[in-house]
């Protein structure tokens, strides 16, 4: 590769790193709400000016009660972007290929999911049911996907996982039905945000969809995965949960142990 | 000033820079992947041209391929999930954001330390890159300026209306329409006439001082 194509590589892998939450407020800001304007006010004690808040309202965030994104203004594509920036940048494969055309090595190219992943789990860790949240990621991470639900097929198909792990996790560490929303709510699942769909074209009997689970501190580790098919006399349902950043979040919680 | 609001700026001027570094007029990688978009799609041959230190080594080619979804082939696309769509559909949302005038003022107040040139307008920038890619092409740069300014002028021409009033051939007017197509600076309309890109009637004075 030329000078100049290493150059503008590393430059353009370096804006997107400036751009991740772990090194910016303002991004970090955008990626945790919306919030309600008390929890904002203290946890980002920097926009709270009127100059401040002047530009976030150009960037199109709404600071009234709930502070939050307005639907399609660039602090909801920035939102978006931050996501897609964290599933690039932690992919092993394209880290390895961008430090070939850069000419560099692969350790130097920044992984701003890592980055931000570590932040989020050192400030879980540290909640009074900070042990039990980390017990509960070891957990999920072990497990490439579950089973949610599964409608229409036979009783010698697999059956749905989900709410077996659910219960195992329960038992084993020893939390309420609430504990065990809170600690969901904090790691696996929150608003869905819809990525793509997939029909076959030629006859239109099968989907699927797929949505990225947002969690409070969106680290993003789960892809749920709705397909559906028709025949004639029936239809079949598989929803599954993907589980992504295994790895990256297996390598940071061995520091938890 | 108070710490906090300086903390802020510090933090809005890490910001702007992440983001103004990504502009096409600022980076050779965002610039030909734009370049694909803009276009819906380009010739391969095009391509060869003007970036051939991307697309010339078919290792590095395939490479770069995997990493931003760019299918080469005689017809170079972005791939609909690719992160290279994904990230020129950002790059649009950018150039939205800095061509609001009234945003770059805010921002400008509160950075103007770091940007003592104001904050920059990427959308005129980009302009400005293409008329200076259009002006040093060889063969057909300065007819394809004059062409471009005539256009402007009219509003939207046909390519009977350059003739007349251009001294140039019909075969050569429609090299340079192509060109300028190409360059994203003319949109040929429903009716076989072509007419001043959005940006460019909203900056015409990106023109002067070419040709």
């Amino acid at each position: 590769m030329s000078e100049r194509v290493k150059k503008h590589l590393i430059n353009l892998v370096n804006a997107l790193t400036n751009l991740s939450p772990s090194r910016n407020i303002l991004t970090q800001l955008i990626l945790l709400l919306p919030r309600d304007r008390a929890t904002i006010n203290r946890s980002f004690p920097e926009i709270v000016s009127p100059v401040a808040e002047d530009i976030l309202k150009s960037l199109g965030i709404e600071i009234e009660d709930t502070v939050k994104t307005k639907a399609d203004s660039f602090a909801e594509t920035i939102h978006m972007h931050l996501h897609r920036i964290f599933d690039l940048l932690d992919d092993e494969e394209v880290r390895s290929n961008l430090a070939v055309l850069a000419d560099t090595h692969i350790d130097s190219i920044p992984n701003p999911y890592a980055e931000w992943a570590e932040l989020v789990l050192r400030k879980l860790s540290e909640r009074p049911n900070g042990k039990k949240i980390i017990e509960f990621l070891k957990m999920v991470v072990e497990r490439e996907s579950f089973t949610v639900k599964k409608e229409g097929y036979s009783k010698k198909v697999t059956r749905p996982d989900w709410q077996l792990f659910l219960d195992e996790a329960k038992r084993k560490l020893k939390v309420s039905p609430a504990e065990l929303e809170e600690l969901l709510r904090l790691t696996v699942k929150g608003k869905s945000e819809f990525l793509g769909r997939y029909i076959n074209k030629y006859t239109a009997r099968f989907k699927t969809e797929y949505y990225l689970l947002h969690t409070e501190y969106c680290l993003d580790l789960i892809l749920s995965e709705r397909s559906e098919s028709y025949g004639l006399s029936h239809r079949q349902l598989d929803h599954r949960y993907r589980v992504r950043h295994r790895d990256t979040i297996r390598r940071i919680l061995k520091v938890f142990v | 000033m108070e710490d906090g609001v300086e903390d802020f700026s510090k933090q809005l001027s890490n910001l702007v820079t992440a983001l103004v570094n990504l502009a096409p007029s600022r980076n050779y990688i965002t610039q030909f992947l734009y370049v694909i978009k803009m276009n819906g799609g380009i010739n391969y041959s095009v391509l060869e041209i003007s970036y051939p230190d991307i697309v010339k080594d078919e290792y590095y080619r395939e490479t770069f391929a995997k990493v931003f979804g760019v299918s080469f082939g005689e017809r170079v696309s972005l791939d609909s999930n690719g992160y290279g769509r994904i990230l020129t559909d950002f790059i649009e949302r950018i150039f939205q954001l800095f061509d609001d005038s009234e945003f770059r003022a805010k921002v400008n107040a509160a950075i103007k330390n770091d940007y003592p040139e104001g904050i920059p307008n990427l959308v005129g920038e980009w302009l400005d890159v293409r008329l200076k890619g259009l002006s040093s092409e060889p063969t057909y740069g300065k007819n394809a300026i004059r062409i471009l300014k005539e256009v402007l002028k009219l509003g939207h021409a046909k390519v009977e209306d350059l003739e007349r009033t251009l001294d140039l051939s019909r075969g050569e007017i429609i090299q340079c329409l192509n060109l300028l197509s190409l360059y994203k600076l003319v949109v040929k309309d429903f009716d076989g006439s072509y007419k001043p890109d959005e940006t460019l009637k909203k900056y015409p004075g990106a023109l002067e001082g070419f040709g």
